[in-house]
């Protein structure tokens, strides 16, 4: 998760690859103010044909924000505080940059709105997380959401476990999650 | 952190001249902030330590784990948000690339949410039951 290899499936190949949560999206329309939108709606529901509108958050470059001190906590997304390691601004994930020379960014949960589905394609796509990046993101969004603290490891095996039981699975596997046998 | 200070006795006690002499030794020294030696047959043997003492090296235990990982980060420059490096005014400048990979790299383990809470910890580890979904919709009169 270091490099932008680790957050984001290189562009040559994204293509194979459905949109899913987590991915980051610009698009006509977008709220004023906003660099670009992360979807936050369950992947499973966005080729539904009675959903007509998809949950995203706000995306804003790490440099709208006031001062170096906030930009650091939300890089980390962690503190030390008296020698433990906390949660640090929980309503924020950080997104490397998408494209060379582009600023480093963030969602941000508490800006959430509907946008109508089709502004969520492949087409509007300029970012598409990785399983691991997903899985990563996925705490996030479950300790903003519910307050509930999951080791990675535990997120990562509820993951695959979903992945295995999911029939409408689409794209790419992650070695972590293969495709079930027999 | 604590403001307390662990300040030493320069002269110490002996473990049998202890039995008579703890009320005066609690009164001038351990009253007053100060840890005494306590030896016996002129060996190191315990330390007498104020109450406010035990918080401290509470802290400094349990400052322990983190503080490989805080040296780390203080020596390779990178600005990860702390409260003790920022309390020993060790200030690097923002790199938000060198921080994340940093962060990415270190053993860190989290240990509480944004307000304290502890990790979840479960004794029974997790599956995830697939269900078969209702696709029906809503309709709204």
């Amino acid at each position: 998760m270091g490099t932008r290899d680790g957050y984001y499936v290189p562009r040559r190949d994204s293509a194979r690859y459905p949109v899913g949560q987590g991915d980051v999206f610009i698009f006509d329309g977008m709220p004023a103010g906003w660099t670009a939108a992360q979807l936050v709606h369950p992947t499973c529901e966005v080729a539904r044909p009675g959903v007509a509108s998809l949950q995203v958050v706000g995306v804003h470059s790490l440099g709208d924000l006031k001062d170096d001190v906030q930009r650091a906590l939300v890089t980390a997304g962690l503190r030390e505080q008296g020698g433990a390691w906390t949660i640090a601004m929980a309503h924020t994930f950080f997104l490397w940059p998408w494209r060379r020379g582009a600023d480093a960014a963030f969602a941000d949960f508490r800006e959430i709105t509907l946008i109508p589905k089709e502004g969520v394609s492949t087409a509007t796509r300029v970012a598409t997380l990785t399983h691991d990046c997903r899985v990563t993101f996925i705490r996030r969004w479950l300790y903003f959401r519910f307050r509930l603290l999951l080791p990675f490891d535990d997120v990562r095996a509820l993951e695959a476990d979903r992945i295995a039981g999911d029939a409408h699975f689409e794209g790419p596997r992650p070695a972590w999650a293969p495709a079930p046998t027999g | 952190m604590s403001t307390t200070r662990f300040i030493l006795s320069t002269q110490s006690v002996g473990r049998r001249e202890l039995q008579n002499a703890l009320p005066r030794v609690i009164e001038d020294q351990i009253e007053e902030g100060i840890s005494v030696p306590v030896t016996r047959h002129g060996v190191l043997d315990a330390f007498l330590i104020p109450p406010g003492v035990k918080g401290l090296i509470d802290e400094a235990e349990h400052l322990r784990k983190s503080l490989p990982i805080l040296l780390a980060a203080a020596r390779a420059g990178v600005a990860l948000p702390s409260d003790t490096l920022a309390e020993y005014g060790v200030e690097s400048v923002f790199d938000w690339e060198k921080l994340i990979r940093f962060v990415n790299a270190a053993p860190i383990e989290m240990e509480c949410g944004e307000d304290g809470e502890s990790l979840i910890h479960h004794s029974r580890p997790l599956t995830h039951q697939h269900m078969d979904e209702d696709d029906t919709g809503l309709e709204y009169a």
